[in-house]
């Protein structure tokens, strides 16, 4: 990335991803919950809930659904979170990857990929464009006889917001919007949304989740990885001694450790946070890998990290944080051995 | 490097570095404390309580306070720093205690004093390894409960952090005949509705008159050196050790999902005004060598809490408005815990830091209403 002429454009685009990426986190960490962990009696109906889906279609192309849903029943569900725009593209390009959804037969099991019976397809849009979006996904495309896409059965179209002190899911009531088929199972969403319209998660329902996973299955955004490294990842490898510490890193083993211990980073994704921590000028390439100088970053009038790590990327400093961990690397190296004791 | 026992003014100094240039360890804190200390006016015995994390707590601050110590020795498990030449010279000692990881800090100059506030900057500069910590409110109370088995406890002097904007509260009794000074668990009810309690001076009868504080600590004014020590220090002990135990070992591990969190449990309200979180953020990013990332702002918090200095990370959420909820990363030092915990704390006067489950999944009922 180079640096941007406006650099509060900059930043702000930056920031806006950053956003909206966490509130997706969210979302999936809200389904997670009601899916694993509330105290209704839908966890007990859920054979296995995968938060980083990887499901071949019939062609053999991977797709990533943002979640997905094997039930004991053998049926299963995926969800999507469409930051839908507005224009035919955008739409078209949206059923188009649910169509393929909505075709799947087999999903992530406890023990790999299981056959399922169907699988329902849950469409999270932000309520901003909720009824938009069950608008031209549902009625004016699945139910117009000329229209291509015809799943076998319409999404179930549903819009999330933030109220208060907590989101809110709510079924779009369009009578050709999708529901969510629960079959015989004691409790499920689809009986939910029936019955009550909609459900809410405070986020201290599923802060634990959050905290745990971290990610979820989209392209992990640059700004919000970039942070996590820096104020995560880095730290646990560097622990204690000198700053900055030069860390000599290769994005493919960061992303295997991040994947360990969370889930669902790809090494593009390293790439690209790395790539955007050189054009701070806190890393740069070299013919292994990656080489970082670490430490406590410190941008005038800014204690968040994130912001400092999007203005230092949109206007980035003369000198390279590695021409001082260098400077100070010889100087360590240069300096008399220091007395054993002091008194 | 060696001093002159006769240039320390204070006894208990002076019997202090004696024993230490003898290079013997003073038979008891108690017997130290009993000659040296003979009530008078100024005579006092300074104690902060502190958690150590993997490291030589003594040794850790003669390094911190490099620049100003004049000596520093051992007699025998108790490290001696001497500050300053001649008269006016004064020592701070680092006393191991019966549990693993606890010590008391120990000096004869007061608490207020520019001379103590220079140990507290040792102290804050040695961190994460060495860190004073808060009492719980719970541990406060128990105190007072433990001093009146031995006679009326009473309070002299308060004072308190007020909940609603963070000033400090004063409030003194007079002794009389006629109207006597209140209890212990008078004093603190005085004030639970508005205010929270950061430090008493308190008299147990005629056996023991004290200062105790909410940051791990009491002076020892005159009286009883044991009903001190077997009360008041014991508690503070007792305290340390349950904090350690607390907050150590709690890093993160793969493919085991975080069962239990971290609470710092504040006044219910606190932080029901969109100021105090941005309050909060400013005292997380205060600290030397801590930094922050918000990943959340509005309406709930979520930031990510670096401690630059031995690599810890933390996640700490605002989801109410009454308590910070952390979540320990993969690395993550009982020190740098303590810290964390222990700054949010104070500043916020909070009730107790505890041991809390990670999650609270709602209900049918609730995900239908509430949420």
């Amino acid at each position: 990335m180079s640096p941007a002429s406006d650099v509060g454009e900059c930043v702000e685009r930056l920031l806006r991803g950053f956003t909206t990426y966490d509130r997706a986190v969210d979302v999936v960490s809200a389904f997670e919950m009601a899916f694993t962990t509330s105290h209704s009696d839908v966890p007990g109906t859920v054979e296995h809930f995968e938060r980083f889906p990887r499901v071949p279609d019939a062609d053999g192309n991977k797709l990533r659904p943002d979640f997905s849903v094997v039930f004991k029943d053998g049926a299963g569900l995926v969800g999507e979170i469409a930051r839908l725009a507005l224009p035919d593209n955008s739409v078209e390009s949206v059923c188009a990857q649910i169509a393929k959804y909505d075709a799947l037969s087999v999903l992530p099991g406890p023990d790999g990929l299981v056959e399922v019976t169907y699988t329902d397809v849950l469409l999270l849009v932000p309520q901003s464009v909720g009824v938009a979006a069950v608008k031209r996904i549902v009625v004016e495309r699945y139910a117009a006889p000329a229209h291509p896409y015809k799943p076998d059965v319409p999404p179930c179209v549903v819009q999330y917001a933030f109220d208060e002190d907590r989101y809110i899911f709510q079924r779009l009531l369009e009578p050709t919007n999708g529901v969510l088929r629960d079959g015989d199972r004691i409790d499920g969403l689809g009986r939910w949304f029936d019955e009550n319209g909609d459900f809410k998660a405070k986020p201290s329902r599923f802060s634990d989740i959050k905290a745990d996973r971290a990610f979820m299955n989209d392209p992990v955004d640059v700004l919000y990885l970039a942070t996590h490294l820096w104020a995560k990842s880095f730290p646990t490898m560097a622990a204690d001694g000198r700053r900055p510490v030069r860390l000599e890193l290769k994005a493919a083993d960061v992303a295997a450790e991040l994947r360990d211990k969370f889930g669902g980073v790809r090494s593009r994704d390293v790439e690209h946070a790395l790539d955007l921590l050189k054009t701070a000028k806190l890393a740069e390439r070299t013919p292994d890998g990656w080489v970082v100088a670490w430490e406590e970053l410190r941008v005038t009038g800014e204690r968040d990290l994130a912001h400092a790590l999007a203005t230092r990327s949109c206007r980035p400093p003369g000198r390279s944080a590695l021409t001082k961990l260098e400077a100070a690397e010889r100087a360590a190296a240069t300096a008399p051995e220091p007395p054993p004791k002091l008194f | 490097m060696t001093a002159h026992v006769d240039h320390i003014s204070k006894p208990f100094d002076a019997a202090l570095w004696a024993a230490a240039e003898e290079g013997r360890a003073p038979d008891s804190l108690r017997d130290l404390v009993h000659g040296p200390l003979h009530g008078e006016r100024g005579d006092q015995l300074t104690v902060s309580t502190i958690i150590a994390d993997g490291c030589e707590p003594a040794e850790r601050l003669a390094q911190a306070a490099a620049g100003t110590v004049s000596a520093f020795i051992w007699a025998g498990p108790i490290g001696v720093l001497r500050v300053g030449e001649g008269e006016d010279a004064y020592t701070v000692s680092v006393w191991p205690t019966t549990q693993e990881g606890v010590h008391h800090l120990i000096g004869t100059v007061p608490v207020t004093d520019e001379r103590w506030r220079r140990v507290e900057r040792w102290l804050a500069n040695s961190a994460p390894r060495l860190v004073p910590f808060v009492l719980n409110q719970a541990d406060f109370e128990g105190i007072g409960a433990a001093l009146a088995e031995h006679g009326r406890v009473e309070v002299s002097r308060l004072t308190a952090r007020v909940l609603r904007d963070g000033s400090s509260y004063t409030r003194g009794w007079a002794e009389g005949r006629r109207s006597p000074r209140p209890t212990y668990s008078q004093a603190l009810a005085e004030v639970e509705d508005f205010a929270s309690v950061r430090t008493l001076t308190v008299h147990v009868g005629d056996l023991l008159s004290l200062h105790l504080r909410r940051q791990a600590g009491a002076t020892f004014y005159g009286g009883s050196f044991r009903l001190f020590e077997d009360v008041v220090l014991a508690a503070l002990v007792g305290s340390a050790a349950r904090r350690r135990a607390l907050l150590s070992g709690r890093e993160r591990h793969a493919h085991v999902r975080t069962e239990r969190a971290i609470a710092v449990q504040m006044p219910s309200g606190i932080f029901s005004e969109g100021e105090s979180v941005s309050e909060l953020l400013e005292a997380l990013a205060e600290q030397r060598g801590v930094g922050i990332a918000v990943l959340h702002r509005n309406p709930y918090l979520h930031v990510a809490v670096t401690d630059y200095l031995d690599g810890s990370n933390f996640d700490a959420f605002v989801t109410s408005d009454d308590s910070v909820v952390i979540y320990p990363g993969y690395r993550a030092s009982a020190g740098a815990l303590t810290r964390l915990t222990e700054h949010i704390a104070e500043r916020f006067a909070a009730r107790e830091v505890a041991d809390v489950p990670a999650s609270k999944p709602p209900t049918r009922d609730e995900l239908f209403t509430t949420g």
